[in-house]
């Protein structure tokens, strides 16, 4: 809980000038609600993008896509080469701000712990992004429908350089950062700190022990009725992180560009090897497999789940399967088990 | 004893049953407020058989109405034909008389983007601005809004139908390969798409502009742009010759698509041939010709950018053998 006396408030005008200092120095990306955006006609969406105002953010609702863009990009150029021979991109990355919520804060972690140290390497292309970032808290008073972040103890965090709430005619703020300080007025006011949700609307019971005999269960088979491969749910996940490398050559292959760009595990062509060989063919097995890793093999590996409990892989499956009910559904298997040994 | 013109421009019926009438009410865009349910349940009860007709153009028809009863069901039925009307900005001058005219049927609608995923607009909004457009009218034309081209509300099938569609806007930078819009394109729609280099390339004179890809889409890579209308024209029933209807212009705005729709009007009363009754306009376009029908028909209007017109109607229907 921050210390009520480092708490700052200021209004809305305040807030223009003390955004236009910072943004000299930081792009400051957040929430915001884009009107006709949406996939459907005629409807917004909740997106993070680079703001110009603290007035622009929207403070109160979850957003479609997750922040990971900001830190792993869609398509991103690793080097490009010429004549046979690379050339390094060198782009002068600018310091950022973003604002998260606590289970993004978590995703993060997840994120980190894939690319700062996976397999004892360091993802270069991450790193050089993720240390010019600074987190900025949001709170989130209530959960939002589909979000399960207690089950996975992600409510709350300690990890931000500031948090920020919105409030009538202002904000309130407590900056903990030492370079951020000097942005912010220092009047001490009596507000209280971040809120943290403390309550599940539908709590969760994680799996603790699963073995490859749930590899075998007719949960899978419905699942592949169910699921089309659509792979929303990996592409507004903060932690789904896999991508795959292409190398771009114009006709006369003189020079070109090598990129990485977003895979999913649940789109087609995912798991294929050398002479079209493909081992997760059926819907249920790429569900099953992203299922697991989200919930299990993740944390046998790193020691904490990689699901952090979100739930927009929940709003957004045009099918209605739900990430919630999968887990459910795994506990009943198990404890089905364990009961007739 | 009873003026049958007049009864059928009033909106009502001469039914089979010698002294009865039936009353066709408008629902424009075929959306309506269910507290007028009650209204029609009681005109039904009191006036009518103690049923009702869902019409095929999204109205309720009340039969088993006696003709002698015809003044008592305009005065029961004022304020709520006055009401609908009105969400639709059309102001009954006279609402105590009925409905001023039943030539220009009602216009229909699918359901839209109020529910629907597919639809690229409101329609019921577009049926409702269009029958602010051309309500009232005598000539005999009816028009429907789809809000794709999967045409639910079978707008080929209707003298003027409107598709609405939209143009699909591609961020490369977002776009993961996927090949969702791709192979639905394939399957679903025209093949219009294609990848050269690693990129989605849309080929644009193969696009209807459906909007599949940006449902599609994971990433968002595909996604809204303007919302551009196909305008068709001369679809048809009957007992000769039916057709659907062909494109006369393409990716239209909706400005143009209510300018349009008017100006047909002036069309039908400058070419129609008096003599059958209710000449239908592909009749007409057949007979005073396509070109003369695209020259009166944009006549004073200026065509957004996008707007491509058909060069020919090139659906010659079907016909039934005539005995010589």
């Amino acid at each position: 809980m921050a210390d009520k006396s480092k708490m700052t408030r200021f209004s809305s005008e305040q807030g223009n000038t003390i955004f236009n200092i910072l943004s000299r120095h930081y792009i400051i990306i957040a929430p915001v609600e884009k009107p006709g955006k949406g996939r459907f006609s005629d409807t917004s969406q909740v997106l993070y993008e680079q703001v110009d105002s603290f007035d622009e953010i929207e403070f109160f609702k979850k957003t479609h896509l997750s922040a990971k863009s900001v830190l792993l990009p869609l398509r991103q150029t690793m080097f490009s080469f010429r004549d046979n021979k690379p050339e390094e991109i060198d782009d002068e990355i600018r310091p950022m701000i973003i604002f998260l919520r606590s289970c993004d804060i978590h995703a993060i972690k997840v994120l980190d712990a894939h690319f700062l140290n996976g397999g004892g390497y360091t993802d270069f292309y991450y790193s050089r992004l993720r240390q010019k970032v600074k987190l900025f808290l949001i709170e989130c008073e209530k959960p939002f429908e589909n979000c399960f972040c207690v089950s996975f103890q992600t409510n709350k965090t300690d990890d931000w350089a500031a948090f920020m709430r919105k409030v009538k005619d202002g904000y309130e703020v407590h900056v903990r950062d030492e370079e951020l300080k000097a942005y912010f007025p220092r009047n001490a006011e009596n507000v209280a700190g971040p809120r943290f949700v403390e309550q599940d609307s539908c709590p969760i019971k994680i799996p603790q022990d699963i073995d490859a005999s749930i590899f075998e269960d007719d949960i899978w088979k419905e699942y592949t009725l169910r699921c089309i491969a659509c792979g929303r749910c990996t592409v507004v996940c903060p932690t789904c992180s896999c991508f795959s490398v292409q190398d771009i050559l114009p006709e006369d292959k003189s020079a070109g560009e090598r990129k990485r760009l977003w895979a999913s595990c649940m789109v087609k062509k995912f798991s294929i090897l050398a002479g079209n060989h493909d081992f997760r063919i059926k819907e249920g097995d790429r569900l099953r497999y992203r299922m697991l890793h989200k919930i299990y093999d993740f944390r046998k590996r790193q020691g904490f789940n990689m699901c952090v409990g979100c739930g927009r892989c929940d709003d957004v499956c045009p099918e209605y399967i739900s990430m919630f009910k999968c887990v459910e559904k795994i506990n009943h298997i198990i404890e089905a088990h364990s009961i007739n040994g | 004893m009873y003026n049958t013109k007049k009864i059928i421009k009033n909106a009502f019926r001469i039914s089979k049953v010698r002294g009865e009438t039936a009353i066709r009410l408008r629902i424009p865009g075929g959306h309506l407020e269910v507290k007028y349910l009650d209204v029609i349940k009681d005109l039904a009860q009191r006036f009518g058989n103690g049923t009702v007709h869902l019409t095929t153009r999204q109205g309720y028809e009340i039969p088993g109405v006696k003709l002698s009863d015809i003044e008592k069901v305009r005065e029961f039925m004022r304020k709520m034909i006055y009401e609908i009307e009105k969400s639709s900005n059309v102001i009954l001058e006279e609402p105590e008389k009925g409905y001023p005219s039943a030539g220009t049927r009602n216009v229909s609608a699918c359901i839209g983007n109020r529910v629907c995923q597919f639809s690229n607009s409101d329609t019921t909004l577009l049926a409702q601005k269009l029958e602010a457009a051309i309500y009232p009218n005598n000539y005999h034309l009816k028009v429907a809004v789809t809000g794709c081209p999967n045409d639910c509300i079978k707008a080929h099938m209707n003298d003027i139908g409107i598709i609405a569609g939209v143009l699909p806007e591609y961020d490369k930078e977002a776009c993961i390969l996927c090949e969702a819009c791709l192979d639905n394109c394939k399957m679903r729609v025209t093949s219009a798409l294609r990848i050269e280099n690693y990129r989605i390339v849309r080929d644009e004179d193969y696009c209807i502009k459906c909007g599949e890809c940006i449902l599609k889409c994971p990433t968002q890579a595909a996604y809204r742009g303007k919302l551009l209308y196909r305008i068709i024209i001369g679809g048809r029933t009957g007992k000769k010759n039916p057709r659907m209807a062909g494109t006369f212009i393409e990716d239209a705005s909706e400005e143009v698509v209510l300018a349009v729709c008017k100006n047909v009007y002036s069309f039908i009363s400058r070419y129609i041939d008096p003599k059958p009754p209710k000449e239908l306009i592909g009749y007409i376009i057949d007979r005073a010709g396509f070109d003369t029908f695209v020259h009166e028909v944009i006549k004073g209007i200026t065509l957004n950018p996008e707007a491509k017109l058909a060069k020919k109607l090139d659906n010659p229907g079907y016909f039934y053998p005539v005995r010589k």
